[in-house]
């Protein structure tokens, strides 16, 4: 039987991440994937016409380059890049004008302040305060989730001494409205915090709300296309010695003696794992289809049960192949306008996103479509023929429309589509039928056929919830991303921070598995030893008379 | 100023033979880097999940006649790294209106016996061109596929000192339909080679002086194979290995222009600006018009030979493919005379005559896009069900069509891809019944226009990446002077697929490329 040390099941950019960092640690590697083609939601195909590439899953990456993989690995010197336009998000209004906020802090100041000059200094005030923590709340979500009570207490207790008494237990939308005062910046600020994909209407996601903020300016894309992310990280992968395999379906997790041991895929092969089988799969698919009867304890099981997929991270997706790129009828109050990277299109006020949340709840399509949308080309022109652009719309829509069959999807959604698209024209009058070249709808249902761990549609391949959040993402029995099955982790979206493109999960996993499997002062990376983000983070909570 | 990398080959084109190139260098030992225009590598290697999430479909190259026979399937280890295939045992089917089809067999009994049910004749004859040119194919002719063409005299030295080889001599100045014509009685018979010369040979049946490769199909040296998981598992194959014999690959990164110093090329900018070095070569596998007009520029060009450039011949026919998911595999009328041809794996609809093939290449050289559509038919599925999901099929159908229509030109195809792709369904229907429009889940039309948009080396959606008549094969593929991959510019080198022994899956431009570089360069050929 082909055995190797670790075995990794699915190659979306976390298992790809842990891969490269076990392979660059000297360990025998393989990384297993059941779809053609790796990379999981970094996928870009020519989906409308031949040259115009569409991202059909991550398009907005959120400064990846600021990440410990993007440097450890020097993806750069591999011919990686990212776009940072300096107009970063942008919000076209019904009466003409638009707000927009720029990577350069004080441009946004000027914008906040031609809507409310109150609003304009508290945003230097939020954003300084973040900026001085950001590091740490970046560390927090570059280590796994530690289980003690003190570091809940610590988390909890710092973002109320930072942010505020009672922060940690309020929501996003009481966070923003209580600082914020004008309608707008407001419906700006907690827009990017759903588009994050999680209810920012839950109370005690707040910080997380923060947490968003402290990169809100910061949406960049991958040169080329998202799917170039993953081609780079395989790379790294085979180069670093690694194995990464296509078409190989995981059917089953093999355990003996209460131990995995390795994997069988649907076509019967058996790949044995001599230290550690991962999964980065969502815990559905992990305990209840991979393990066998009995396997798997049994309140664990239970616990898998209850799992919530598809919370507020539920997209439909109108990719478009279009002849010229939109052009706003509020460019006449900032010209920036029509070269903003990601640009919310209706959600005027937090009432306009409410009714969203409410109409999805009760499980039905939003009446009037509101939109993130985009125009990669503009900044990318490679993704697109000389001279022409691509357009992205994305909806959030519910993953049963009327509770009934996803697969209705498949004949209401080119119709929506359309609608879809008649938003977007209402604010940028020239995406006229004529503009538009080709039109792809990608559904929920779609991406829950393509990607099997997008549960229900949802991104986060596990609802992102405060019971769902830290040690107890997905489920408490597996939240420090060991699993109650000896030699079983888990490492992808599932698991402490949450999914998007981050590379958090992978490189959490990797930590854990450096401590339990004593990789730790011996992993070169680049021309120096691999420090652990975790390493810092408890030095930091130890410092402040925790015991972690 | 941005970092300026330095590698000892750059490498243009991450095709099939830009990666065997760079594979085969890599492992000599060379720092070797490919850039690709393109997000995804592999070129015509290219498997997409077009139509509904998966379902896979092999947009360009699908039959791999070469698998057995290309160097670099053992020499790059490219099962190791994950390329796999199955062999179809009933390899072509040749329906006709009347209800009959005629099959070729992987076992030539079975060919024979098929045939023997059209006209006994043919089974005769059949067995008469196998017995007279197996082994001459199998010895002379495949190693050549794999070698820098020979020059004409020494080539035809060697023919002349055989029986077989004077008789190859005379079928070299015979169109492939003199040869079906004096071969074969019926003209299902005549049809059945005739079909596998168009495609995936790019031979259209009255190219003058090209007969001798109906011996080359009837004595069935090359058979065709299927990539198993879709043809771009062998691009993901060919880059494994290759990154992991040392290679560096990078994608999404389009040449602006070939740098050259003193005459000599000495490596690439890229679109992005940047410069990047290559001290011992660089190799272009693009096609020449890119090559040598946007990457070297007219002025660093002899006139002279810049017109020859122009003079190159691009494929005379493009294909028109509509690929379809479906609940069920098409099941073929013919299943009645024999029920094999649902498992054929290349099958004919239209192509029945010579006359048939005559009609087709008449409207297409009249820029028409023929009606009917004749077509090659294929349902990957059925020998790998990886390629859609459980309980469901992937199909396609190519109708070879002409590039610029006559009215119109080739933005004309955006106009009547849809209607004619219905006309290419009802067609397939008429030979295939169950091909109604509830069995059909999803449809994805790639028109010849569509094939160029995708792939710039194929100007003119040409798969085959430059005519295959006698006056640009072997030795003069693509020019006389160009024919060992070297060019007139020091250090520049062609690697693509306009050299011999042309487009196709075959593993063979980019394998003589590196073995001219590695000459060259004054490099080990290790794979000697």
């Amino acid at each position: 039987m082909e055995t190797h040390d670790f075995v990794i099941i699915g190659a979306g950019h976390n298992g790809l991440t842990l891969g490269c960092y076990l392979a660059t640690a000297g360990e025998d590697v393989v990384v297993l994937d059941r779809r053609a083609e790796f990379g999981g939601g970094l996928c870009t195909e020519e989906a409308t016409i031949p040259g115009f590439y569409h991202n059909l899953h991550s398009n907005f990456h959120g400064a990846m380059p600021f990440f410990p993989p993007y440097k450890d690995f020097d993806l750069e010197s591999r011919g990686l890049a990212y776009y940072h336009p300096d107009a970063n998000i942008g919000m076209p209004l019904r009466d003409g004008r638009a707000l927009i906020l720029y990577a350069d802090e004080l441009r946004s100041h000027e914008e906040i302040a031609r809507f409310s000059k109150t609003d304009a200094e508290t945003w230097l005030q939020v954003r300084g305060m973040i900026t001085t923590h950001l590091e740490e709340i970046v560390a927090g979500g570059f280590s796994p989730p530690f289980k003690e009570p003190d570091a809940e207490a610590y988390v909890r207790g710092h973002f109320d001494e930072w942010f505020g008494e009672g922060v940690n237990r309020m929501s996003a939308l009481a966070y923003i409205t209580s600082r914020f005062e004008n309608p707008h910046v407001q419906a700006l600020l907690l827009f990017h915090m759903a588009v994050g994909g999680w209810d920012i209407r839950e109370p005690g996601l707040a910080p997380l709300g923060i947490a968003f903020l402290g990169y809100i300016t910061n949406w960049q894309l991958c040169r080329g296309g998202s799917h170039q992310l993953a081609h780079v990280l395989g790379g790294v992968l085979l180069s670093s010695g690694g194995d990464l395999r296509e078409h190989s379906h995981v059917s089953r997790i093999l355990v003996k003696g209460g131990r995995a041991v390795g994997v069988r895929l649907k076509d019967g092969t058996e790949i044995g794992a001599r230290k550690a089988v991962v999964s980065t799969v969502d815990p559905h698919q992990t305990f209840l289809e991979m393990l066998g009867p009995g396997e798997a304890p049994a309140e664990l099981v239970a616990e898998v049960r209850q799992v919530r997929y598809g919370h507020g991270d539920v997209l439909l997706g109108v990719h478009l192949a279009l002849n010229e790129a939109p052009r706003y009828a509020a460019a006449r109050f900032n010209p920036d306008l029509d070269q903003t990277l990601n640009v919310n299109i209706g959600y005027e006020t937090p009432a306009d996103l409410i009714e969203h949340y409410e109409e999805i709840d009760r499980g039905e399509v939003p009446a009037r479509p509101r939109l993130e949308v985009g125009c990669n080309t503009l900044f990318d022109p490679s993704q697109a023929p000389p001279g022409k652009h691509t357009g992205l719309a994305w909806q959030f829509v519910p993953y049963q429309p009327g509770g009934r069959s996803p697969a209705v999807w498949d004949d209401i959604k080119k119709e929506y589509g359309e609608r879809c698209v008649e938003a977007w024209r209402e604010y940028a009058p020239n995406m006229t039928p004529k503009n538009i070249l080709g039109m792809y709808v990608y559904s929920p249902h779609d991406i829950a056929r393509k990607m099997l761990n997008m549960r229900n549609g949802g991104f986060h391949c596990t609802a992102v919830l405060e019971r769902q959040a830290g040690y107890n993402r997905p489920v408490a029995s597996a939240g420090t991303l060991r699993t109650p099955i000896g030699g079983l982790y888990l490492g992808g979206a599932s698991v402490h921070p949450h999914g998007g493109i981050l590379a958090a999960p992978g490189y959490n996993c990797f930590q854990v598995l450096a401590e339990d499997f004593s990789f730790r002062g011996r992993v070169l990376i680049g021309n120096k030893f691999w420090e652990p983000a975790a390493k810092e983070w408890r030095r930091r909570l130890r410092a402040k008379g925790f015991a972690v | 100023m941005a970092r300026q990398a330095q590698f000892d080959v750059a490498i243009i084109g991450g095709g099939h033979n830009g990666l065997i190139c760079g594979g085969y260098l890599a492992r000599a030992g060379l720092d070797v880097v490919i850039f690709e225009r393109r997000l995804e590598a592999g070129g015509g290697l290219s498997t997409e999940e077009a139509t509904l999430p998966g379902f896979y479909h092999n947009f360009h190259s699908v039959f791999h006649d070469a698998v057995e026979h290309m160097p670099a399937m053992k020499d790059l280890e490219l099962e190791k790294h994950g390329a796999r295939y199955v062999l179809p045992e009933v390899q072509v089917g040749i329906t006709l209106s009347d209800g009959r089809c005629v099959l070729m067999h992987g076992e030539l009994g079975r060919t024979l016996a098929s045939l023997r049910r059209i006209d006994s004749r043919d089974a005769t004859a059949w067995q008469q061109m196998v017995d007279d040119y197996g082994e001459f194919m199998q010895t002379l002719v495949v190693p050549a596929l794999y070698t820098a063409p020979a020059a004409p005299s020494e080539q035809t030295m060697v023919f002349e000192e055989s029986s077989e080889g004077l008789d190859y001599l005379r079928l070299s100045r015979c169109s492939p339909i003199d040869v079906v014509r004096e071969t074969f009685a019926s003209e299902a018979a005549r049809a059945l080679v005739l079909f596998q010369l168009a495609v995936p040979r790019g031979i259209v049946p009255d190219y003058h002086g090209l007969g001798m490769l109906v011996p080359l199909v009837v004595s069935q040296v090359e058979r065709s194979h299927l990539a198993v998981g879709g043809s771009h598992v062998l691009a993901h194959a060919l880059w494994r290995s290759f990154l992991t014999a040392g290679g560096k690959m990078r994608g999404c990164s389009e040449v602006r222009r070939i740098l050259i110093e003193k005459g000599k090329a000495i490596g690439v900018e890229l679109e992005t600006g940047e410069r990047v070095l290559a001290r011992k070569a660089v190799i272009s596998a693009v096609d020449l018009e890119q090559t040598f007009f946007r990457f070297v520029g007219r002025p660093a060009l002899d006139p002279a030979f810049a017109r020859r450039v122009e003079r190159y011949r691009l494929d005379e026919f493009s294909l028109f493919g509509v690929h379809l998911a479906l609940r069920e595999a098409p099941k073929y009328r013919a299943a009645a005379h024999d029920p094999d041809i649902d498992r054929a794996f290349k099958v004919a609809i239209g192509f029945e005559s010579v006359a048939d093939f005559q009609d087709c290449w008449r409207q297409i050289r009249d820029g028409l896009a023929p009606h009917p559509p004749r077509l090659y038919a294929c349902t990957p599925t059925v020998f790998d069900p990886l390629q859609a999901p459980e309980h469901c099929h992937t199909a396609f159908c190519w109708a070879p069509a002409p590039y610029a229509l006559g009215e119109g030109g080739a933005e004309r195809w955006d106009e009547i891809a849809e209607t004619y792709a219905d006309r290419c369904l009802e067609a397939w229907r008429q030979a295939a019944p169950n091909l109604t429009p509830d069995n059909i889940l999803a449809r994805r039309i790639l028109s010849p226009l569509d094939i160029f948009r995708k792939l710039k080396s194929m100007p003119g959606g040409g798969v085959f990446h430059g005519r295959t008549s006698l006056d640009q094969i072997e030795r003069f593929r693509p020019l006389a002077e160009l024919a060992y991959a070297r060019t007139p510019i020091a250090g520049l080198y062609l690697g693509g697929a306009s050299l011999h022994p042309g487009g196709g899956i075959l593993g063979a431009c980019g394998f003589i490329a590196a073995g001219t570089v590695a000459e060259d360069l004054g490099v080990k050929k290790w794979w000697e």
